[in-house]
């Protein structure tokens, strides 16, 4: 009982950001403040709609469409699953990235040590140089 | 023998893709409702099945970016690459060197205007041989009257009964159909003593060919590939019963270098016959 409590707690500690992305929530860990660095640089950039990132213990979200977040968590979770399983299937080794492309947007999922990132942009804006922004 | 023949054309695209690339890993071919519709011989059938099923699942969670139309996964050891075309996916596993744009270019060029031909082919020999089903007796095949029921088919213009002012001067084959072409998968067909101007057919098709033209000799056939290059040459019945059914035309090395074909890809048959004595 008392762990599900604890659970709770983790996820209430989840923080969303629409414009300014809240401090609090990674000033303890100094990979996700460096990431968060890089990712503001990266939601600058032309066709970038916004980001989350999260560790195992809390998030800092920046979105343009903060409607989307619920969808957008769900999908970033299920792209998670699905490249874990793709990889013990057909031996990819440890995935690094992630990209989805849809009719309208895409979505490039990445990870960083322990962080899980996921950039959201326009359709026509290069995951590549975000990629490669990220793994510097 | 649509869906059987497109199956067959998907695996023989993908071995090919893998034999041309030996980077691509695996391929395979699976649809939006989650079913495999090919995949390539080295690859594992629960594998693409169930990644089939996982990639559905993600695709309907991408529903928020539009509709899925590319996924890659990157890997530390290789990449999986996924692209819609048409209703189906393909999904290609390579190794984290190959070059992105080939393999783009063989499997969204190739893959697409493979099933186009199919397609076509299909309903070119569809239509060819819709006719022919009028005209045949009660006692055609089963099978073959299934194979032909779920296709689309042309109505044959009716065929008036003859006037003695019609059929004045007639033609000797008058009488008889056209001759029907019919649509086979090569297979190889090699060894010592196999002549190099024989292919072997179904006994099936025949059978077929001997009940529509009755006493007529019908001793080679007009093979033609996709390509349009053509040939004449003798045929016998198939020996292996196992290949019997099948659709396949067991064919030696020189005519299928004389067709420019190779295993796997698909001639139509024509028989020739020898019209010589028809009866006026």
């Amino acid at each position: 009982m008392n762990k599900k409590k604890h659970s709770t707690q983790e996820i209430l500690a989840t923080s969303v950001i629409e414009s300014t992305p809240d401090e609090t929530a990674t000033e303890e860990d100094p990979t996700l403040v460096i990431l968060r660095g890089k990712l503001e640089e990266i939601g600058k950039l032309e066709g970038v709609t916004g980001y989350i990132l999260r560790n195992a213990t809390s998030a800092v979200i920046d979105l343009k469409e903060p409607e989307n977040l619920v969808s957008y968590a769900l999908l970033s979770s299920q792209a998670e699953d699905a490249s874990r399983e793709f990889s013990d299937m057909f031996k990819l080794g440890e995935i690094e990235n992630v990209v989805l492309e849809g009719e309208d947007s895409k979505m490039l999922c990445a990870n960083v040590n322990e962080a899980k990132i996921s950039v959201f942009m326009e359709k026509a804006a290069d995951h590549s140089e975000i990629i490669r922004r990220i793994s510097k | 023998m649509s869906n059987e023949v497109r199956a067959s054309a998907l695996r023989s695209t993908l071995n090919e893709i893998r034999n041309a690339c030996p980077d691509v890993q695996t391929a395979f071919i699976f649809n939006q409702n989650g079913s495999v519709s090919a995949k390539d011989d080295d690859t594992q059938t629960e594998n693409t099945t169930n990644a089939a099923n996982i990639f559905n699942v993600l695709a309907e969670r991408a529903e928020t970016l539009g509709s899925l139309k590319f996924a890659t996964f990157y890997g530390a050891q290789s990449k999986m690459h996924i692209s819609q075309f048409n209703d189906s996916y393909i999904a290609t596993v390579v190794s984290p060197e190959c070059d992105e744009k080939y393999i783009d270019t063989l499997t969204q060029v190739l893959v697409p205007a493979v099933l186009r031909i199919v397609d076509t082919i299909d309903f070119s020999a569809t239509q060819i041989q819709a006719p022919e089903d009028e005209l045949e007796s009660p006692s055609q095949p089963v099978a073959d009257q299934e194979e032909f029921s779920e296709q689309p088919t042309i109505e044959a213009e009716p065929v008036e009964p003859e006037t003695e002012e019609q059929t004045s001067e007639p033609e000797p084959e008058s009488s008889f159909p056209e001759p029907p072409a019919t649509q086979f998968m090569v297979e190889h067909l090699g060894g010592l003593l196999v002549p190099s101007d024989t292919v072997r057919i179904d006994n099936a098709v025949i059978l077929q060919w001997k009940e529509l033209y009755g006493e007529r000799e019908i001793a080679e056939v007009d093979l033609e590939s996709l390509n349009g290059q053509t040939t004449r040459c003798k045929f016998k019945p198939i020996r292996d019963s196992k290949q019997e059914g099948k659709g396949v035309i067991q064919m030696p090395e020189k005519i299928q270098f004389t067709l420019q074909l190779s295993k796997g890809e698909l001639v139509m048959v024509k028989p020739v016959i020898d019209w010589r004595g028809t009866p006026t």
